[in-house]
């Protein structure tokens, strides 16, 4: 006779989203929360790390340590923003049920960014330019925030969908400003290692439109630090 | 209805194949979603439903009293760039739940006058509840939001910096408005649930009112943000 077991609460982070998230809401689960802290911190970590092969050296260790501060201080910004839009809507959430949610959500996303990892490393390592590398990160980051998202509109339910809507893009606008704050993340192989970056650059948004067109090979305008070609 | 507090059903597969030892049999919800589990349901806040779910006049006095509290973090934030000192900035902050607090004040006074001038009924206590939840939302989304605000603000550039903070008091204020306009339409309907033009034409004075005081006080208020892009405030 077989008997059904419980599944650890990595499992049900990694595949039963639904039930991940449902069980996050309904209130205190710390194991649930450790485990996708814990998958956030490594998952951030072996994704930074990967970016910064693509410069080597020192940059690998740099980019694997704040990747996880990048993704903890999106979190931070984020959690609030959900739980006054659900408020706002009519819920009684409790902010810790809140943030429980949002670090699950954010824990499934970086499982996503660690499957998707050698999938940059492969192309760093076959030779992938700056931009093009830049572009693949951010695509990857993409999918891993649809896997965020719908995590949550599983969490918050189908008229949650709008407050989750609203949180992943409070959630990327967050992770930009704090990414664009700490780079360099792949750093440039002419310039020196580096751990943070002082100049204050385009800014994060036109970053992204700037690392595009030269991705693409247009060499017009200026890079993704200001300077002109 | 709260869809997290559904029935937990987990129709799932095994999570691993069933091997030629282990007799393959329709395999349990893993969860035990009916016996050990019946219902997850979401955790509620008890203070949260204790400020919203009541109309009385000390509730809602301390719902406005919160929301307008709630103001406080997203004025700081938004005050973060002024190049004033601490002491001016937090009397600065104070700007906007004062600012709210007058629109609140003034607007749903005159609606209510206005609303009663066309026969339609509307208790002052009605309103008074109505306004407060407007302001408990304004000051709910705009805590909720003030720290990606700060973010923005702080490591932004100007125009960055100027339009999260325009955006979310954009948000946050026809939010409120919202709030305040349905529910003096609502308040006013006729039992069978007709709603009487005369409220509507007021609830949507009022909102114009607000609308324009609140750009106002924006503007006078977003000097610190204003000033690195060329603009002065009026």
């Amino acid at each position: 006779m077989s008997t059904a077991t419980a599944p650890s609460d990595f499992d049900l982070l990694l595949r039963d989203p639904s039930g991940a998230a449902r069980h996050a809401l309904a209130g205190p689960r710390p194991a649930l929360s450790r485990t996708a802290l814990l998958a956030l911190v490594i998952g951030g970590a072996i994704y930074g790390g990967v970016l910064g092969s693509y410069r080597g050296e020192l940059q690998v260790l740099y980019a694997a340590i704040k990747m996880p501060l990048v993704l903890l201080g999106a979190l931070v910004v984020t959690a609030p923003a959900v739980w006054s839009l659900g408020v706002a809507s009519g819920r009684t959430w409790t902010l810790r049920s809140v943030a429980a949610l949002v670090l699950v959500a954010a824990g499934r996303a970086s499982l996503v960014l660690i499957a998707l990892a050698p999938l940059l490393w492969l192309a760093i390592d076959v030779g992938a330019g700056y931009h093009f590398s830049t572009l693949l990160a951010t695509c990857a980051f993409a999918v891993a925030g649809l896997v965020a998202l719908a995590t949550l509109v599983r969490g918050l339910g189908a008229s949650g969908a709008l407050t989750a809507l609203c949180a992943a893009l409070v959630f990327l606008s967050a992770l930009a400003q704090t990414g664009w704050a700490l780079r360099p993340w792949l750093g440039r192989p002419s310039r020196p290692v580096e751990i943070v970056r002082v100049e204050p650059g385009v800014g994060p948004l036109e970053s992204v439109f700037a690392s595009t067109r030269l991705g693409m090979g247009d060499p017009s305008g200026m890079d993704t630090e200001g300077r002109s070609p | 209805m709260n869809e997290a507090a559904l029935p937990q059903v987990f129709p799932r597969p095994p999570l691993a194949p069933p091997t030629a030892s282990t007799p393959v049999e329709p395999a349990p919800p893993v969860l035990a979603a009916t016996a050990a589990e019946p219902r997850v349901a979401a955790e509620t806040s008890a203070w949260l439903t204790r400020l919203t779910g009541d109309d009385g006049p000390a509730s809602s006095a301390r719902r406005a009293g919160v929301g307008l509290a709630l103001t406080l973090p997203f004025a700081i934030a938004a005050g973060l760039r002024t190049d004033a000192p601490p002491s001016e900035a937090i009397v600065s902050a104070l700007g906007i739940p004062v600012g709210l607090a007058l629109i609140a004040l003034v607007g749903v006074s005159a609606s209510t006058l206005g609303i009663s001038l066309a026969s339609a009924p509307l208790e002052p206590a009605h309103a008074i509840a109505v306004a407060s939840r407007g302001l408990f939302r304004v000051g709910v989304l705009l805590a909720g939001l003030a720290p990606i605000t700060a973010l923005w603000v702080a490591g932004g550039r100007p125009l960055e910096a100027l339009f999260a903070t325009t955006f979310v008091l954009a948000v946050a204020g026809a939010s409120g408005i919202g709030t305040i306009a349905r529910g003096l339409v609502a308040a006013t309907a006729t039992p069978e649930g007709e709603l009487r033009a005369g409220a509507l034409i007021v609830a949507l004075l009022f909102s114009m009112f607000a609308l324009v005081v609140g750009c106002r006080l924006w503007l006078g208020s977003m000097e610190g943000l204003l000033a690195p892009i060329g603009m002065e405030a009026p």
